[in-house]
C-alpha cells in the first residue's frame, strides 16, 4: 500500500488544501478535486467522500464558495468555484497555513548533534 | 474514455434514493462522483458490475447515510451549538421573567431587578439568537424582503420588552413606548403574521418565539392593569373601612357630651370636619351615582362618573380643606408628640416622590378605578373621623386631669 498520511494529520489542512485549488484552478467538481489532490500528493493524501463533501457543503452554507451545475455525461455535474468573499478568505487561510508549516519546520527540523560541534 | 449509459446512471441513482439521500445538491454531488470513480475503473480494465462494486465497497454498507450525516452535521454544527444557548437562555430569561412578576405581584423585595434582568436575557439574548437562527434557517439575506416581516416583528418584540420594563419600572417614557408597540403590535405584526401563518407551513422558532410572547404579553396585561382583581380588593377595602368609620362614628357619640380644654378651637375643628365630611358625601355620592350597590358598581365597566378628571376643582377643593383641617387639629393635638404624628401621617397630602418616580398626591389618592376613587374617600373619610374622636378623647382626657 501507499504510504498514506493518517486522518489525524489531515484533519485541519483539508480546508486549506481545498481552498487552494480552487483559488488555482477556479472552479472544480468533487471529483476532480479528489484527483487533483491524489496526483499532486503523489497518493498520500486521499479524499473520501465523506471527508470531501461536508467540507463543500460548509464553505458553500458559509458563503466561500457557490455552486453552478451543468449537465455532464447524462448527469448533473456540480462545480465549485470562491466567491469574492471566499477568495479573500483563501488567502488569509494559506497563509496561516504557509506560517504552520514553517512553524513545524522549525520544529521538527533534525536537531544538531551537540558532540560534534565540539572544539 | 468510457462513460456510464443512461441505464447505469439511474442504477445508482436508485441505490442514492435508496439511502434516502437528499440534503441540498449532495446527491448531484454524489451521483457524479460515483460515477466518474466507476468510470475510472472501467478504463483500468473493468467491467461495470466489478466497478460498481469496488466502488461501493469503498462506500461501506452505511456509507452514503454516513455522508450526508456528517455533512448535515458539518454544516449545521454553529448553528446547532446556538440553538442550544438560545434554548438556555430561553429557560433563563422566561423563569426570572415569572419569578419577577410574582414577586412584583406579592409586594416582595427584588421583583423589579428580577423581572429586568429576565427581560434584558429574552430580548437582548433570546430574540436576537432566533432571530438570526431564523435566517440561518431560511437561507436569506438580513436586509431582503422575504426577511422584512421577521425584523418588523423583532423591532415590535423589542420595543414592546421595553415598554414593559419602562412602565413597570415607573421609568419616564413608558407611555410613549407602549403606544409606539400597540401600533406595531395591532396595526403591523399580528395582521401579517396572520397572513403568514395562514400561508405557510408552521415553523418551530416562529411558534417558539410566539408563544413566548403571547406568555409576556399576557403576563404583563395581568400584572399592569388587574384591573378587576383591583377593584375586589378595593371592595374588601371599603368593606372595612366602611365598618372602622361605624365605630369612630359611635364612639364619637360617647365623648360628645364631655367637656373639652379648649371650647372655641374645637368648635372651630368641628365646623371644618363638618363641611369636609359633607363634601365627601358629595363626591362618594357622585361616583355612587344614587346607586347604594358598590358591588354593582364594580362590574359596570362604562360607569361614567363626574369625577373623570383627576383635576376636577371639587378634589382640588378638597385637598385645601384636608390641609386647612389638618393644621386645626395639630393646634388642638397641643404638645402631645403621638397625636400630632398620627395626624400628620393621616393627612400627609405631599406628592410621592422618587429619584426617577414622582406622582402627585391627588392623582395617587384618585387615578384610580371608580371603586378605587370611593376607597379614597372612604378611607379619607374614616382618617377625619378618626381624628376628631382622638383629638376629642385628648382633650377630655386634659381636661379632666387637673381635678
Amino acid at each position: 500500500m501507499k504510504n498514506k498520511i493518517s486522518s489525524e494529520l489531515l484533519k485541519g489542512s483539508l480546508k486549506p488544501i481545498i481552498l487552494k485549488l480552487l483559488k488555482e484552478q477556479g472552479r472544480m467538481y468533487g471529483y476532480e478535486i479528489t484527483q487533483q489532490v491524489e496526483e499532486l500528493s503523489k497518493g498520500k493524501i486521499v479524499l473520501t467522500y465523506g471527508a470531501l463533501y461536508p467540507i463543500l457543503h460548509k464553505l458553500e452554507n458559509d458563503e466561500i464558495v457557490i455552486t453552478e451545475q451543468e449537465i455532464v455525461n447524462n448527469r448533473t455535474r456540480v462545480y465549485y468555484k470562491l466567491t469574492p468573499k471566499g477568495s479573500e478568505k483563501s488567502v488569509e487561510k494559506i497563509r496561516e497555513m504557509e506560517a504552520f508549516l514553517q512553524t513545524l519546520g522549525i520544529l521538527f527540523k533534525p536537531s544538531p548533534n551537540v558532540g560534534l560541534c565540539n572544539t | 474514455m468510457q462513460y456510464l449509459t443512461s441505464e447505469q446512471i439511474d442504477a445508482i441513482d436508485a441505490e442514492l434514493k435508496n439511502a434516502e439521500i437528499n440534503y441540498s445538491h449532495l446527491p448531484e454531488d454524489l451521483l457524479d462522483h460515483i460515477c466518474c470513480d466507476i468510470e475510472k475503473y472501467l478504463n483500468d480494465g473493468l467491467n461495470f458490475n466489478e466497478a460498481y462494486q469496488s466502488v461501493f465497497d469503498k462506500i461501506g454498507i452505511n456509507g452514503l447515510k454516513e455522508i450526508q450525516e456528517a455533512t448535515i452535521f458539518y454544516v449545521k454544527l454553529n448553528l446547532m451549538k446556538m440553538k442550544k444557548l438560545m434554548n438556555f437562555m430561553a429557560l433563563i430569561g422566561g423563569i426570572s421573567v415569572t419569578a419577577g412578576m410574582f414577586f412584583k405581584l406579592m409586594h416582595w423585595p427584588g421583583g423589579g431587578i428580577v423581572l429586568t434582568f429576565g427581560f434584558l436575557f429574552l430580548f437582548l439574548g433570546f430574540f436576537p439568537a432566533a432571530l438570526m437562527n431564523l435566517r440561518k434557517e431560511l437561507e436569506q439575506k438580513f436586509f431582503s424582503a422575504g426577511f422584512l416581516i421577521y425584523l418588523v416583528g423583532f423591532l415590535t418584540f423589542v420595543i414592546t420588552g421595553a415598554a414593559m420594563i419602562f412602565k413597570m419600572m415607573h421609568w419616564p417614557g413608558g407611555g410613549l413606548l407602549v403606544s409606539a408597540s400597540m401600533i406595531l403590535l395591532f396595526l403591523i405584526f399580528f395582521p401579517v403574521l396572520f397572513f403568514k401563518i395562514v400561508r405557510t407551513e408552521k415553523n418551530r422558532i416562529v411558534n417558539l418565539s410566539l408563544v413566548l410572547f403571547a406568555f409576556l404579553f399576557a403576563g404583563f396585561i395581568t400584572v399592569s392593569n388587574l384591573n378587576s382583581a383591583r377593584n375586589v380588593s378595593n371592595v374588601f377595602q371599603y368593606e372595612d373601612l366602611t365598618a372602622e368609620l361605624a365605630y369612630y362614628k359611635e364612639a364619637m357619640k360617647t365623648q360628645a357630651s364631655s367637656t373639652v380644654f379648649s371650647e372655641a378651637e374645637y368648635t372651630a375643628s368641628l365646623k371644618l370636619f363638618n363641611t369636609l365630611n359633607t363634601d365627601i358625601e358629595d363626591l362618594k355620592s357622585l361616583i355612587l351615582n344614587d346607586r347604594k350597590d358598590i358591588y354593582e358598581l364594580n362590574f359596570r365597566l362604562n360607569h361614567f362618573s363626574l369625577l373623570e378628571d383627576v383635576y376636577d376643582s371639587r378634589l382640588i377643593a378638597l385637598k385645601e380643606e384636608i390641609e386647612a383641617y389638618k393644621q386645626q387639629m395639630l393646634k388642638l393635638a397641643g404638645n402631645s408628640k403621638d397625636l400630632s404624628i398620627l395626624i400628620n401621617a393621616l393627612f400627609n397630602t405631599e406628592d410621592y416622590q422618587l429619584e426617577y418616580y414622582h406622582r402627585p398626591w391627588i392623582e395617587r389618592k384618585f387615578d384610580r378605578s371608580y371603586v378605587g376613587k370611593l376607597t379614597s374617600l372612604q378611607q379619607l373619610q374614616k382618617y377625619i373621623y378618626q381624628t376628631q374622636y382622638e383629638v376629642l378623647r385628648y382633650q377630655v382626657l386634659n381636661s379632666s386631669t387637673p381635678e
